[in-house]
């Protein structure tokens, strides 16, 4: 219900801002019409009407929410189709290694924070501490350029250009995806697995945690069992925005180094090429997923503690 | 008193902790026994010693990292020497625990039952329909009232008391020999306290098993203790029957505490001072700068060894019984008492109470 409400006051505001941030095409055909000597306040005038943008606010706000809800995004000129088939096709190839790079990280992250805190302040800690940390600060493009360069083209084990026309579940698939999703995992492994050492490290020395152990309960039961679930409800919030975050971050980085025609690229050709429409409906996939997890996560919280109940809401 | 082999036999129990500021020593050179179908009181104030003791047992100690050294026997098998398995068979199988806080002691994510058949399925080879079912049985027996209904009821739908009940029900699972209840009651209001209190007796009636309880409380070490360990800073001070200890406390510590009970002494009050620095205990003996007995020897070398008082297993860790001393100075001066043996037999004086 409040996830409806976001979205609504996401797109009005984003609706405001553009609506008050002066028109370059109008302005430029304003140039235009004074250098050939006319009225340049008359073709301003023109264009405007031609756009609707003389009717009243309320109208314009009024048709600009029933084509972002009704998914007419309008055309992209740089593309020369509509920004809902261009966003589609691109979502076809950000989904495929997104959606590995999440599992894998969720999965790694975690397991690495626990076995983190299974051992925790011994080498075995550090030495972990030490990959999160140098997989966080090496550089993703830069990893990644240097990874195409020793086994794409030194050793020649991954095709260096990405092939759009291999079907999803093939081998050459997977293999043209390797490379992407180590680098994404890389970089967003160690994040994650800060967040869950840090927050699975503050159940150690609970009372229900020594209860467990005085019932005779192994170190890996308690860490998956008794540290894991109430560890969760906090961690899953850092992961959501954790992941938000590098995902919009790094998928124009990744997709540009290994030339994936995703969504990153998409907006990054929209800003290059100075497409709103593209930008926008870029962006409104980004602004979507952002209030989908956040919706998702606190589905999950109940899930995960039964102490939080939304009630009627 | 059983006079066999004792079913936990504890010897020089040290425990330390590496902190920023030095080595902590909680438990230091710790010795007790303890019986079956005895229960043995741990007392003193808060930072003694005595949680660190009752979890240095089965090495339930979470962090700083704990370093645990002595003996500890349980039916004659060192507890030290067994393997990771071995132990963990140990805790809740044949010890169990159960704490201080009923409110954080149980996972909040698991509902009470799940948490009941864990322990259950943790040491008997049992399917999930037969621990289920021993598991509402344990809960109706600790007093949960329609146990059936409650089996799937989460902790936070369950009051302090209720709680520590489901805490009884999961440390009775497995059939435990000995019960290791870390102030149970603490936690608890008044009311709830001695039905907890009378519970725990009625159990142990029934299971036949040990407790060995810890408290501060010696209004409730009055009530179930049979045999009494008095600690402070780490060290054991003094240990007798409960009787001895209520009516001819030797140690000049343990007169103290019993000052400070309400109905005792001239008026409540409480002990001047405060627990030495733990990472740096002063030498001799450890109450001596608060002791007002205190005279030099008493801050010279170690703790002065266990001394037999004269009556029966009563023993005090004090100069005053040792050879060279009279022990009745510090029996005249303070409370003198009932005419015990070996005491000399004095007058009480300064209004205490005559039991």
């Amino acid at each position: 219900m409040w996830a409806v409400v976001v979205t609504f006051i996401i797109v009005s505001l984003t609706w405001a801002l553009l609506r008050f941030t002066p028109d370059r095409d109008i302005i430029q055909a304003g140039q235009a019409a004074a250098q050939a000597g006319q009225n340049a306040t008359a073709e301003q005038e023109r264009l405007r009407e031609l756009r609707g943008l003389n009717e009243p606010l309320w109208v314009q706000y009024g048709s600009y929410m029933e084509n972002v809800f009704t998914l007419d995004w309008g055309f992209s000129e740089s593309r020369s189709q509509p920004v809902t088939e261009a966003v589609w096709t691109s979502l076809y190839y950000t989904v495929q290694y997104s959606v590995p790079w999440t599992i894998l990280t969720l999965f790694f992250g975690t397991a690495a924070g626990l076995y983190s805190t299974a051992h925790q302040y011994s080498w075995k800690d550090n030495l972990m501490t030490f990959l999160a940390f140098f997989g966080f600060s090496i550089p993703n493009f830069w990893f990644g350029i240097i990874l195409l360069l020793v086994f794409g083209v030194v050793l020649g084990w991954v095709p260096i250009t990405y092939q759009t026309d291999v079907g999803v579940f093939t081998w050459a698939n997977v293999k043209q995806l390797i490379l992407p999703v180590f680098v994404l995992v890389t970089g967003s492994v160690g994040g994650i697995q800060r967040v869950a050492r840090n927050e699975s490290a503050e159940y150690l020395n609970t009372d229900f945690v020594k209860t467990a152990r005085a019932k005779g309960a192994n170190s890996q039961r308690i860490l998956t069992r008794h540290i894991l679930r109430p560890a969760s409800v906090p961690m899953s919030t850092t992961y959501v925005g954790t992941l938000l975050a590098l995902f919009t971050g790094s998928s124009v980085l990744v997709e540009t180094v290994f030339s994936i025609p995703g969504l990153g690229r998409l907006l990054l050709q929209g800003l290059t090429s100075q497409d709103t429409p593209l930008v926008l409906g870029t962006s409104f996939v980004f602004i979507f997923l952002t209030i989908i997890g956040n919706l998702l996560q606190d589905i999950v919280y109940t899930l995960l503690d039964p102490r939080i109940d939304y009630g009627d809401r | 008193m059983s006079t066999n082999e004792p079913l936990l036999s504890v010897r020089d129990l040290t425990t330390t902790f590496t902190t920023d500021e030095g080595t902590l020593t909680a438990v230091d050179g710790l010795d007790f026994d303890i019986h079956e179908g005895e229960t043995v009181c741990i007392v003193g104030e808060s930072g003694s010693g005595k949680t660190v003791a009752s979890e240095s047992i089965t090495r339930i100690l979470s962090m700083p990292p704990a370093h645990i050294d002595g003996e500890v026997r349980f039916r004659g098998q060192d507890v030290g020497a067994l393997s990771d398995g071995a132990l963990r068979d140990l805790r809740g199988g044949e010890i169990g625990h159960i704490f201080q806080n009923p409110q954080d002691a149980l996972n909040h994510c698991y509902s009470v039952g799940w948490q009941i058949v864990e322990a259950i399925q943790f040491h008997d080879d049992v399917s999930k329909a037969e621990a289920r079912e021993r598991a509402i049985e344990l809960l109706d027996r600790v007093g949960i009232p329609e146990a059936t209904a409650r089996f799937d009821d989460y902790p936070h739908e369950f009051s302090g008391g209720m709680k520590q009940r489901v805490m009884i029900a999961m440390a009775l699972a497995p059939e435990p020999d000995l019960l290791i209840a870390d102030e149970p009651t603490t936690a608890l209001d008044v009311t709830i306290q001695s039905q907890i209190l009378d519970l725990l007796e009625d159990i142990q009636e029934e299971f036949g098993m040990s407790i060995l309880f810890i408290t501060h409380d010696l209004g409730v070490v009055a009530e179930v203790a049979d045999r009494v360990l008095v600690m402070y800073a780490g060290k054991l001070m003094e240990e007798g029957d409960v009787y001895t200890i209520f009516k001819e406390p030797a140690h000049p510590y343990t007169q103290a505490l019993m000052e400070c009970l309400p109905g005792r002494g001239e008026s409540t009050k409480g002990i001047q001072g405060s627990l030495p620095d733990p990472t740096n205990p002063p030498d001799g003996c450890r109450f001596a700068d608060r002791c007002p007995h205190a005279v030099e020897d008493c801050k010279k070398g170690e703790q002065p060894t266990l001394y037999d008082t004269g009556t029966a297993d009563h023993r005090v860790s004090c100069v005053y019984y040792g050879p060279g001393y009279d022990e009745s100075r510090i029996l005249d001066a303070e409370l003198s008492t009932g005419g015990a043996a070996g005491n000399g037999g004095t007058e009480r004086t300064g209004g205490m109470n005559d039991d």
